[in-house]
């Protein structure tokens, strides 16, 4: 089955449970704590960068998995980026 | 410097945006509560063919997770073009706290009073930008 053939939700599903299951027991260091992930669930692959250079990080995982939907995550976080005022708290997953 | 104008208890600031599909002028509201750098309407981002970056989730207000979808954009901030992420969402315009990383933000807050923003004067508090004293 192709990226293209698997909806929005499953692959947002997907990623989120890849990345609970595989990745965030490696990652969650404290050095990597509030650092940018982008995951490709496609193929497993990741790569971490600081937030603030998510967007040239987007770019270097498109470039080796060109066509896939990509998903972002912060480390230790349950959500990358906040509206209102939200205070974010150490994920509670 | 950029400037804007109060109104309506938000300090709003208009600026260019293009993409793939064309360009306008955008009025954002800028929102200190919102940690990222831009959002436009979903319909903007079409209209305009913005490519599709990533998904990710955002906490609203009350702490509730949501997910998002993160377009890239060509913007005109302080007389550079930039490629910024920007959240699609059904709000209005908002620029956030990341974008104005390293910039002096001040608002004669009443209505119709200015909204200035302009590289930092203070060397010390961002080190690593070009501001000029």
């Amino acid at each position: 089955m192709t990226q293209q053939q698997i909806s929005k939700e499953e692959t947002r599903r997907a990623a989120q449970d890849f990345y609970q299951t595989h990745i965030r027991p490696i990652v969650e260091t404290e050095e990597n704590i509030g650092k940018m992930l982008i995951l490709d669930v496609a193929t497993g692959d990741y790569e971490i960068d600081d937030m603030n250079n998510s967007l040239a990080l987007n770019k270097r995982m498109l470039a080796k998995h060109p066509g896939n939907r990509l998903t972002g995550f912060r480390i230790g976080y349950d959500a990358v980026q906040a509206f209102g005022g939200y205070r974010p708290m150490p994920s509670k997953r | 410097m950029m400037t804007g104008t109060i109104t309506n208890k938000r300090a709003h600031l208009e600026r260019p945006v293009r993409g793939a599909g064309g360009q306008g002028m955008v009025e954002f509201t800028v929102d200190t509560g919102y940690t990222a750098y831009l959002t436009l309407p979903p319909s903007y981002c079409e209209a305009l063919q913005l490519p599709f970056v990533r998904d990710e989730e955002a906490y609203m207000a009350n702490g509730s997770l949501v997910w998002t979808e993160i377009y890239s954009v060509l913007l005109d901030w302080d007389g550079e073009e930039r490629a910024v992420e920007v959240i699609a969402v059904e709000s209005e315009p908002l620029i956030g706290m990341t974008l104005l990383d390293g910039y002096d933000l001040l608002m004669e807050v009443r209505e119709n009073g200015v909204v200035r923003i302009q590289k930092s004067q203070h060397r010390e508090v961002s080190p690593n930008d070009n501001a000029t004293v």
